[in-house]
């Protein structure tokens, strides 16, 4: 095998696992051949776009509880935390961290810079940890529209309803069975000048107007979403002039499925 | 109307969630599981199987969040690396293997969707099919086997009954066609 193949083969991940793991090695301490594995990975994720498909909805809800109280690695000392073993999974590949496009202490030059930024990392996972038991202790007591957002958002029954068309990135975040749901935007375009987005629920004979959003400057928005009609057939969202419509006046720019 | 980046969406986010922010992780997850979960139904075929890594990738995207070098790859990428290689690992698990030979041995290489399949139309996966249909028959072919199904290219060679530097040359060959055609950066 020349090193050609070599790094081929690791992109494809097809290697036997105890192969994979020394070519993987070799490939890590050469910085050209790391680099023609990152561009081969990256072309490779195109096949992977090609397949993009709906997961179940439940499954959401299962991967945010699986998360809820895992620790996460943090680089110690310049090394990585061995992977965890998954219950059930057939460990024929070890998935190190210098193997998938993770910062990785045997090729890392270490330095001043990097080394304060996984140390501000680790302050601000602590921070976060913190935080976020503050936040689960004070669950329930909060009428702040920021805290209902974070409510549902991190459901971990919520439903996603994703909107696709001409504006990408816009998707309800709705738990079933009850009225509670949030739009969010992500990288969204500015709708203009005296233009607004508006969500629309499609229920009836004429879509019903709901609310009217502008993103911020980094084109992202959550907004709560009133009254949340779970049993429409479909959901939508237009331009409108500023303030918004009672009917649909402008282009619908998205479109649940 | 100005198109942004939409993958900058997912490079916000990873940081946040580098940062153990839960609420961010959910919306990587929304932004990221079409990508994933696609790739792992594709590979695996079996819909329960392909949860299970679904949700076993996404455990991986949580704890090393913090390691993800965005020098090396865009987050797309990397969570795509990593459902493959979960993916590939599964259906070579002795079990899953003897199922898949069974299967496979009943039809022919399939490089679309399934009948059936809900599938997502998004801009990167329509660009992406677009892609996939300038290779010639012969590339898409060796490449559907290597990536989507797993094979080394030895089992691609005994298959197609063709050498193995044939073999080779394809993929070689249609990777590099869709470099040029996607102009790939990381």
């Amino acid at each position: 095998m020349n090193d050609d193949d070599m790094v081929l083969l690791v992109a494809l991940d097809a290697l036997p696992g105890d192969e994979l793991a020394s070519a993987e090695r070799a490939i890590g301490a050469d910085p050209q051949r790391r680099a023609e594995l990152d561009e081969l990975r990256a072309v490779l994720s195109v096949l992977a776009e090609a397949e993009a498909a709906s997961p179940p909805p439940q499954l959401r809800a299962r991967v945010l509880a699986a998360v809820e109280r895992m620790p996460q690695d943090l680089p110690a000392n310049g090394s990585l935390a061995p992977p965890v073993p998954l219950e059930g999974r057939p460990a024929l590949t070890v998935i190190e961290g210098n193997d998938l496009g993770l910062r990785a202490p045997v090729v890392r030059r270490s330095s001043r810079s990097r080394s304060g930024l996984l140390t501000l990392s680790a302050a601000a996972a602590m921070v976060a940890l913190v935080a976020g038991l503050v936040a689960w202790f004070a669950l329930g007591r909060s009428s702040g529209e920021s805290d209902e957002i974070a409510a549902v958002i991190e459901n971990p029954a919520a439903e996603t309803i994703n909107l696709t068309g001409d504006v990408d990135g816009i998707r309800v975040v709705h738990v079933p069975g009850s009225d509670e749901a949030v739009l969010v935007g992500d990288a969204l375009p500015d709708p203009g000048d005296e233009r607004t987005y508006q969500l629309w629920f499609l229920s009836g004979a004429t879509p019903a107007p709901s609310e009217v959003f502008r993103p911020g400057g980094d084109g992202d928005v959550e907004v709560l979403v009133d009254d949340f009609d779970e049993q429409a057939r479909g959901y939508a969202v237009s331009t409108e002039p500023a303030g918004g419509s009672n009917e649909v006046t402008g282009g619908i720019v998205a479109m649940s499925g | 109307m100005e198109t942004p980046n939409r993958h900058d969406s997912a490079e916000r986010l990873i940081a946040r969630v580098a940062a153990g922010d839960q609420r961010a992780f959910a919306g990587l997850y929304d932004v990221l599981a079409p990508l994933v979960f696609g790739v792992a139904r594709r590979v695996i075929r079996d819909p329960a199987q392909a949860e299970e890594v679904t949700q076993e990738v996404f455990i991986e995207v949580w704890r090393s969040a913090a390691m993800f070098d965005p020098e090396r790859a865009s987050v797309r990428t990397w969570a795509a690396t990593i459902a493959h290689r979960r993916s590939v690992d599964r259906v070579r698990s002795e079990q899953s293997e003897r199922d898949r030979r069974t299967q496979l041995a009943t039809r022919d290489v399939d490089p679309s969707p399934a009948v059936g399949d809900v599938i997502i139309e998004r801009a990167d996966q329509r660009t992406a099919a677009e892609a996939l249909s300038k290779l010639s028959g012969v590339q898409r072919e060796a490449l559907v086997l290597a990536y989507y199904e797993g094979l080394t290219q030895q089992e691609i060679a005994e298959r197609l009954d063709v050498p193995l530097g044939t073999v080779k040359t394809r993929v070689r060959d249609g990777l590099e066609r869709l470099r040029q055609r996607m102009g790939v950066n990381r």
